[in-house]
């Protein structure tokens, strides 16, 4: 068995695996990181942008680079229609593919590259909601690009000269990864090419491949119909977990049990989609700070004379706690202007490694200025630095129009005729008072694990694991609330950069629950996507992939996510573009607005940040961890908005897949080269401080890389027949058995034999050495003649003078001795004399 | 344990209620748990005192699958699970699973409520049952525990019907419950792969039914509307809640949206938009076009059709109402009967199947005087049309699904006795396997000559297929594999010899025969020796051939070189008798050299 890794990208992973005969895809996964180094597409001309002074390297006058490299406050960019980085094609010849097997949707955006035009004549399986959520993803991005001509700042849209010259630009450009091999994206009837070959699948279901294998998609928690693959053989199991979640690894809270009949009114990150992979349920340690958010009443900060010094206590827990803070810092008060509490004078210097930390500096993310540091105060809402700065902001309104030329006249919500008061008709189902909310800790699913289908595999091999390590979904969750929170408050509007699926259902969910509870419940929330109604509508029809809470709304019937009441009510609007008539119309800030692509460089997302980039009273917060956020925003710079990260990846971190890995207790482990440990590390687990978290096992680990292929030792030493019914009399324990065999298709049956059958066909079974006197007999039946027979100390000796023959027949073998011509006699005597007193077994 | 054993508890040989016993492999599993509508006592439920006279019912049955909602398939199993005390595993669909609590709460009602039976089960009951279903999706392939896998397939004939592919060990039942082979408005075909199934058990509701095109029964059914309102008639069409009555709202719904007509249309049921939701929700469960366009447009709002009043009964005027239930048997459909059926300007339309002792069945065998419990009378003067808007397959599409799943023994259940004894004749004549339809109560014996796994060394299968390659390509030879047969675990394999001796931890006897040659050859045994090696390289190519101390050795073959710097020597060929081929072709080798 062989894998072979097709990408280097271990979040959009690609392996192949040559196995049993047949070449299996797993995953297709597409890195877009490459998109980083273009400049941004605007879905309308920016005249920024266009503005923007060319770049050519000193000293360097070539006329083909003219017009492809753009900077932007000391930062270079290409000045084209981005690129992105499919799957490696000459390792594996992609006509030779038998199958390919998605395990979710973020894994399968280079499906076109591989499937159309190469040959490819296989068979691509996926379930369902993979495949329309997939659809919707690939068909977002290839409408922005098919509408976005060229360039943004004038570039014809092929520029290609710069990857010649790479060793000559600035860096971070001339150290992007091999962009000779970068692709444009295909086109829209490649695309549907490419996703009409797909064969939907349940989870569960046993896909039979070439009757050599069986393939079954696992439910993997990460998710809508996002699944582990399981491939089996009746001797062989090989698991691929890619995407998977088991947030069940966390103490159980207390307040899930207490109150477990208003799960959505927080603001706990509870994944929607994703039937937990099932797992053991971690005990049941009650959360440490659990009686402290008990006992601690709502109260003004400062004024209680239990708490006097609330700030420096909770920092200290914060450091401590083993959960995390954000339900501590939570805003159990309504948000103050900084410095003018008396109970949380001047943020200080001491870092708290958590606090987020808003850019709106050209900076580079190695290198971070820790004079910019600050704390945030638990109570406080985390402040961005130009605020902390500067806290005298002037105020101002935001402006509130999508048309610059529209001359927006700025207005307080209600105030304005063209926009009326905000509707109070959405009333939230169950909200619960602000502190009551806070009170609740980190969440968790409550369904217990069991990863049944992916224990005991031969190989496991693993990718997709979180790529913000670093950061837990809960808090990120409640930080962005925050942020959102305060951001609107100050009249500002709130940009989140989102794909059209996956953790956005989530977000619209409790953002608009924590807004409700902050008294912000006039705050529209607009959703903005080509495949935005088609997105909405199609969670609200997917019952059977979603986990059981949600699943038991169905049951009433009722949609399982809020968002179509959310639509029903006016609170939320969704369009395909910022600039439809119908949305622009009702368009208004402040207001929070979801829209993508995550990469900032093409989409909505650009316009309105281009829009809003000037004002400080905006924010955008990043939540999707697939591109780093400095990267994101580099080509927008100097931004005055507010910038918040929050990546929300719900992916297993590395201390829950090294608990996976030990309870799935597979026989091999593969995973990308970046999750191995680290070359000489001694021993499984040998991490020093100072070393990168990665993968450990008490098992042989291979790491993977790009263009890279490893084998697997085969354990193998059976395959699987059926005999026909008309064998089954024949079928003795402990005898020979002869056979026909019949394959076909891999599949092998065991008929009785062909008659008649060559007595010299049988081959023998010489267990035991021949009985003495029966091989006496069988010798001079074969006209060899009297054989003198003397006894020896391990058993006899026969002697055939006539043939100058001799026999040593011992227990443990027996040696003959003899002209060659006399041969085929002695054997026909060993053979009878066997046979006729055969050895037991 | 090659047996199939099918014992109907109801359906067999009849339409009322669907219950069927099936144990294979050591596994009893009940097909279905349906009601009998035609009844009003104990003969409503499937008798379970025949499972175990006494005592607890959840040792003898190992699991429970329910194939759809309809109350003669599902209706029962409140009964069983709270009442009788099943306390097993249970099976359905999702939207079986949603929808099925909603039917049997309707029923529930219509039974206590208005016709005050007791012992019957209460809606704490229904909901404690649901409680305990496992719901399960299409192609899900579901262990119910070590030996025994279920695995749901579509079946078309209403929201969330499947049928069921059952597996004990190497032998499999498929059980399609109601199912339907044309797609129509709102549902796809039912599907199946080539399972091929030792016994597939079909419904036969239509066996000797041969239904006229769709578009044809559905313009019948328009046109007969039509003419009834245009000259001021009212049309009652009993429906149950989900299934064939949003089908025929849509249909009307288009109709009367074409045709520009203003005559009042009627639900009567307070269900409907719950019961839209189901579809909305479960769109994914509808058929292809529904599906593509639910993001546009919701089929299921309707524009024409109103909500009915119960006070809407007496108003003059044509107008068309649907009302539950479909067989006109209690509630609102027979109260409206009651008033509209002496005038015969008015129609009922039956779109379903009618089971025997409903005011339906009556009316559809030409009843002209309906008698009621209290001796009321109603003389039926109104029209009355049947028309097929079941989703049964008809006797193609059983032939059809037939083809598809390529059992090896067919069961009919759920149909007349009269049109199954056709259907079977059929089956038997054009697909040459056999046919069975017993009747309810009667057990009927499969025997499935089973295929036994059995595992083969893969050193076994490669020296056959060296051997067989070996021989020049005749697309007649056989194949064939010798080996020994061992059992361990329960599980056989097919091993060779030293496999075997290892297994069971015996060392084998070894027999080796040694020949001498005689070799003029002068300088040292070894310098011989290496000549040797050169000509046996030469001769087998793509063998391993190792050399030392003198001694070469090819696989078992040992070759020894002896003898004085400067005389002849002597070479010991020495093979064991498995190598027999190769040991002698290498002494035939070296006897060639010498001579
Ligand atoms: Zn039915």
């Amino acid at each position: 068995m062989k894998v072979y890794c097709l990408s280097s990208d271990a979040a959009k992973p690609c392996f192949v695996i040559s196995f049993r005969g047949l070449m299996i895809m797993l995953d297709c996964g597409l890195s877009a990181q490459s998109v980083l180094s273009f400049l941004p597409l605007p879905p309308v001309p920016s005249a920024r942008l266009a503005a923007l002074p060319s770049y050519s390297p000193p000293h360097i006058n070539d006329p083909l680079l003219e017009g492809e490299l753009k900077e932007c406050c000391g930062r270079v960019f290409v000045d084209s229609l981005p690129e992105f980085c499919p799957p490696l094609e000459q390792v594996v010849d992609f006509a030779q593919l038998d199958a390919i097997l998605i395990s979710n949707y973020t894994c399968m955006m280079a499906l076109p590259f591989v499937t159309e035009g190469t040959g490819f004549k296989g068979q691509v399986y996926a379930t369902e909601p993979t495949l329309q959520i997939g659809r919707f993803y690939l068909e977002e991005l290839s409408e922005w690009l098919r509408e976005a001509g060229g360039g943004a700042g004038g570039g014809a849209g092929g520029a290609r000269r710069w990857k010649e010259l790479l060793h000559l630009l600035p860096a971070p450009l001339s150290q992007a990864a091999r962009p000779r091999a970068w692709r444009r994206l295909y086109s829209a009837q490649v695309l549907a090419k490419a996703l009409a070959r797909v064969r939907v699948v349940g989870y569960d279901e046993r896909v039979e491949l070439f009757g050599a294998l069986e393939a079954s998609p696992v439910s993997s928690g990460f998710c809508l119909g996002s699944a582990n693959w399981v491939l089996r053989s009746p001797h062989e199991k090989i698991a691929y977990v890619s995407g998977s979640s088991t947030l069940t690894t966390h103490p159980r809270p207390i307040n899930q049990v207490r109150a477990p009949a208003h799960p959505a009114s927080s603001t706990r990150y509870v994944p929607h989609a994703p039937r937990p992979i099932k797992q053991v349920r971690a005990p049941r340690t009650p959360p440490i700070n659990q009686v402290r958010a008990l006992r601690t009443p709502p109260h003004q900060p400062g004024t209680c004379p239990a708490h006097p010094a609330p700030s420096t206590r909770y920092v200290t827990h914060a450091h401590h706690a083993p959960r995390p803070i954000n339900q501590v810092r939570a805003p159990r008060t309504p948000p103050h202007q900084p410095g003018t509490c008396p109970a949380h004078p001047a943020p200080s210097t001491r870092y708290v490694p958590r606090a987020p930390r808003p850019i709106n500096q050209v900076r580079a993310p190695a290198h971070p200025a820790p004079s910019t540091r600050y704390v945030t105060h638990a109570h406080h809402a985390p402040r961005p630095i130009n605020q902390v700065r500067a806290p005298r902001t002037p105020p101002h309104q935001p402006g509130t129009c999508l048309h610059a030329h529209h001359a927006p006249s700025p207005h307080q919500p209600g105030t304005c005729p063209a926009h009326p008061a905000p509707s109070t008709r959405y009333v939230p189902r169950a909200p619960r008072p602000i502190n009551q909310v806070r009170a609740s800790t980190l969440t968790t699913h409550p369904r217990p694990i069991n990863q049944a289908a992916l224990r005991g595999a031969d190989l496991l091999l693993l990718a997709g694991l979180t790529q913000t390590p670093a950061h837990n979904p809960d808090n990120m969750l409640g930080d962005l609330c925050v942020h959102a929170g305060v951001t609107l408050r100050g009249g500002g509007a709130v940009l989140l950069p989102v794909y059209p699926s996956g953790v956005l259902y989530d977000l619209l969910e409790c953002l608009s629950m924590h807004l409700d509870t902050a008294g912000l419940s006039q705050i529209p929330l607009y959703v903005i996507s080509p495949v935005a109604d088609a997105s909405l509508a199609y969670s609200n029809i997917l019952a059977e992939w979603v986990s059981t809470a949600k699943q038991a709304r169905v049951y009433v019937p009722e949609e399982p996510f809020p968002h179509a009441a959310l639509a029903r009510a006016g609170r939320l609007r969704h369009a395909a573009r910022l600039h439809d008539h119908s949305f622009s119309e009702h368009f208004r800030t402040p207001c929070v607005v979801f829209c993508g692509h995550p990469s900032l460089r093409f989409g909505a997302a650009v316009h309105l940040l281009e829009l809003w980039a000037a004002n400080p009273a905006h924010a955008v917060i990043f939540t999707e961890p697939d591109f780093p956020y400095l990267e994101a925003l580099a080509p927008f710079q100097p931004l005055a908005m507010k910038a918040f990260h929050c990546p929300i990846d719900t992916s297993l971190n590395y201390s829950q897949c090294n608990k996976l890995v030990r309870e799935l207790r597979p026989r091999a482990l593969a995973v990308p080269e970046q999750y191995a440990p680290p070359r000489g590390a001694a021993g499984a687990g040998g991490a020093g401080a100072g070393a990168r978290a990665c993968v450990t096992a008490d098992v042989p680990v291979l790491a993977l890389r790009r263009g890279g292929v490893a084998a697997v030792a085969a354990r193998r030493t059976l395959a699987r027949a059926a005999a026909a019914p008309a064998l089954l009399p024949a079928l003795r324990p402990r005898a020979p058995l002869t056979a026909e065999l019949h394959v076909r298709d891999n599949v092998l049956t065991l008929l009785p034999p062909p008659a008649p059958l060559q007595p010299s066909a049988e081959p023998d079974y010489d267990l035991g050495p021949p009985n003495v006197d029966a091989l006496v007999r069988c010798l001079a039946a074969e006209g060899l003649g009297a054989a003198r027979v003397e006894a020896s100390p391990a058993g006899a000796v026969l002697h055939l003078p006539r043939h100058d023959a001799l026999l040593h027949v011992e227990r443990a073998h027996t040696h003959v001795f003899c002209e060659p011509r006399g041969r085929p006699a002695l054997r026909r005597a060993l053979r009878a004399a066997a046979r006729r007193d055969p050895a037991p077994l | 344990m090659p047996d199939i054993k099918i014992t109907p508890l109801g359906a067999g040989q009849d339409v009322g209620r669907s219950c069927i016993l099936l144990s294979m492999g050591g596994k009893n599993i009940m097909l279905d748990c349906g009601m009998h509508m035609g009844y009003n006592d104990e003969r409503r439920f499937p008798d379970f005192s025949y499972i175990v006279p006494e005592g607890p019912i959840t040792s003898q049955i190992d699991c429970v699958i329910i194939s759809h909602f309809h109350l003669d398939h599902c209706g029962a199993l409140p009964y069983m699970s709270e009442m009788i005390g099943y306390t097993g595993p249970i099976y359905m669909t999702h939207p079986t699973k949603a929808i099925a609590p909603i039917l049997l709460e309707d029923m529930r009602k219509v039974a206590v409520e208005r016709k005050g039976e007791s012992n019957f089960f209460t809606s704490q009951m229904i909901k404690d049952c649901i409680k305990k279903v496992t719901a399960v999706t299409l192609h899900q392939s579901v262990m119910v525990d070590n030996d025994l896998e279920i695995k749901a397939y579509y079946a078309g004939h209403v929201l969330g019907a499947a049928m069921f592919w059952i597996r004990v060990g190497s032998q499999s039942v498929v059980y399609t419950g109601d199912y339907n082979m044309t797609p129509d408005r709102h549902l796809g075909a039912a599907w199946i792969d080539k399972c091929r199934p030792d016994l597939l058990i079909s419904e036969s509701t239509y066996a000797t039914t041969i239904r006229d095109s769709k578009r044809c029964r559905e313009r019948d059914f328009l046109k007969k509307v039509h003419e009834c309102v245009e000259k001021g008639g009212k049309v009652l069409i009993p429906v149950f809640a989900l299934g064939r009555a949003q089908e025929l709202c849509i249909l009307l719904e288009t109709y009367w949206e074409r045709m520009n007509l203003k005559y009042p249309v009627y639900f009567a049921l307070g269900l409907t938009e719950k019961a839209n939701n189901y579809y909305k929700m479960f769109i994914t469960w509808t058929n292809q076009k529904i599906r593509k366009t639910f993001v546009q447009r919701n089929m299921f709002d309707f524009k024409h059709i109103k909500p009915f009043d119960k006070t809407y009964i007496d108003n003059p005027g044509a107008m068309v109402v649907f009302a539950t239930p479909g067989m006109l048997h209690a509630g609102l459909s027979l109260n409206i009967f009651k008033k509209w059926a002496p005038y015969e300007q008015n129609m009922v339309i039956m779109p379903g199947f009618c089971v025997q002792g409903t005011v339906g069945h009556k009316i559809l065998n030409g009843a002209k005087k309906v008698e009621f419990e209290n001796r009321q009378v109603v003389e039926v003067k109104m029209a009355v049309e049947y028309m097929s808007f079941s989703a049964h397959a008809d006797a193609k599409g059983i032939m059809q699904l037939i083809q598809y799943c390529e059992p090896k023994n067919v069961l009919l259940v759920h149909g007349e006795a009269q049109k199954m004894e056709f259907l079977k004749e059929k089956i038997e004549q054009e697909f040459k396997i056999n046919c069975y339809m017993p009747a309810n109560g009667e057990t009927c014996t499969i025997n499935t000559p089973t295929k036994v796994p059995i595992d083969i060394s893969l050193r076994l299968l490669k020296a056959e297929s060296v051997r067989y390659n070996a021989q020049p390509p005749d697309p007649k030879r056989r194949r064939v594999i010798h080996g020994i047969l061992c059992v361990k675990d329960n599980r056989m394999s097919l091993l060779d010899i030293d496999e075997v001796c290892e297994e069971i931890g015996i060392s084998r006897h070894v027999i080796r025969f040694t020949s001498t040659v005689r070799f003029d050859d002068s300088g040292p045994a070894v310098k011989t020796a290496e000549k040797l090696k050169t000509l046996l390289e030469e001769k087998l190519q793509g063998w391993s051939i190792t050399i030392s101390d003198g001694n070469i050795s090819v696989e078992s073959v040992l070759i020894k070189v002896e003898g004085e710097d400067d005389s002849t020597k002597n070479i010991y060929v020495s093979w064991t008798n498995q190598d027999e081929d190769l040991g002698s072709y290498i002494l035939g080798l070296l006897q060639a050299m010498v001579e």
